[in-house]
């Protein structure tokens, strides 16, 4: 395949996003041996995407969303459901009790499969609005009211658990 | 300012989406109203135990795959199968005629024209007319069965 056109975009985006999109498979499907591949058919798809035509907005987002679908793909191929916790991650800033984390992941569960991608996007990507909209298919506007209402249900339910 | 629009604004900030101006004129109306700067920390606060948890658990981003069985087909327009059940019904009905027709004319006597038997009715000033088959093999016949007269006439 010709990605000769592309060389500056997807260089850059390989130099700047690779290691995010492995944390990002990693996250989801554990430290497989696939997760290298899955990273490599995203820029892939990138590249075909590009060739054929496509300009996004925002890039990154755009490479997240080709991301987001190879994940799905995956995991609609196999029978194991089951997501290994994530032991790589050490980004927890602060030890919060574990009790308002467990309240706070109880409201988050229930919360519509969208808006705890929006979530995961942002918090361990680091995507912004407009990235995550991309990423999605969305309007920004969605991503921003879908945040908000995540975030005051969840200050909702700890305020409750402390004042029942 | 209404508690959602500073819920609102907040969280903006906290993630960068907020433009300087407007994130000037937060500051500003936080640095001078101490309720508001207590509701802000206390946003803050569901910021950061979200994040935590987001962070700890990645299988809460995980969405539900549909299995292709059960993905959802689009419903075809309406007016198809309307159309698919009168076509088949209109198929049904030539069938059973011409079943009919073909059991009836192997079933029929050699001589004398079928089903023109005068059958007695009530007087009437209309003349009555019944379909035959020809068994001379001529096709149908048209067969007046008034109880006076019986005249036959041959269709062209």
């Amino acid at each position: 395949m010709d990605t000769t056109e592309h060389p500056p975009l997807l260089e850059r985006l390989f130099t700047e996003s690779a290691g995010d999109l492995t944390r990002y498979f990693t996250r989801r499907h554990g430290g497989e041996d696939g997760v290298q591949d899955l990273v490599q058919e995203t820029f892939l798809e990138m590249a075909r995407g590009l060739r054929d035509g496509k300009s996004p907005k925002y890039a990154r987002g755009y490479l997240f969303g080709i991301a987001r679908h190879l994940s799905q793909a995956v995991w609609s191929r196999r029978d194991d459901m089951v997501v290994p916790f994530d032991t790589t991650t050490t980004e927890v800033a602060s030890p919060i009790q574990d009790d308002r984390v467990e309240a706070a992941r109880e409201t988050i569960s229930a919360l519509e499969p969208v808006q705890r991608e929006i979530l995961d996007l942002r918090f361990s990507q680091s995507l912004s609005y407009a990235e995550i909209a991309e990423a999605l298919g969305i309007p920004i506007g969605t991503v921003r009211s879908r945040l908000h209402h995540a975030v005051a249900e969840v200050r909702h339910r700890l305020e409750s658990e402390i004042n029942p | 300012m209404k508690p959602e629009s500073l819920h609102a604004l907040i969280i903006d900030r906290h993630f960068g989406e907020l433009s300087p101006e407007a994130a000037e004129m937060l500051d500003h109306h936080l640095s001078a109203n101490a309720a508001a700067r207590a509701e802000a920390e206390r946003i803050l606060d569901s910021l950061n135990v979200t994040r935590d948890v987001v962070l700890r658990h990645p299988e809460l981003a995980r969405v539900p795959v549909m299995p292709q069985s059960k993905v959802l087909k689009p419903r075809r327009s309406s007016v198809m199968p309307w159309l698919a059940r009168a076509a088949a019904m209109l198929l049904l009905a030539a069938v059973a005629g011409a079943g009919g027709f073909l059991v009836g004319r192997s079933e029929s006597p050699a001589a004398g024209p079928v089903g023109n038997k005068v059958v007695p009715r009530k007087e009437s000033p209309w003349a009555r007319y019944r379909m035959s088959f020809d068994p001379a093999g001529e096709g149908l016949q048209v067969v007046r069965v008034d109880v006076a007269n019986i005249e036959k006439k041959s269709l062209p």
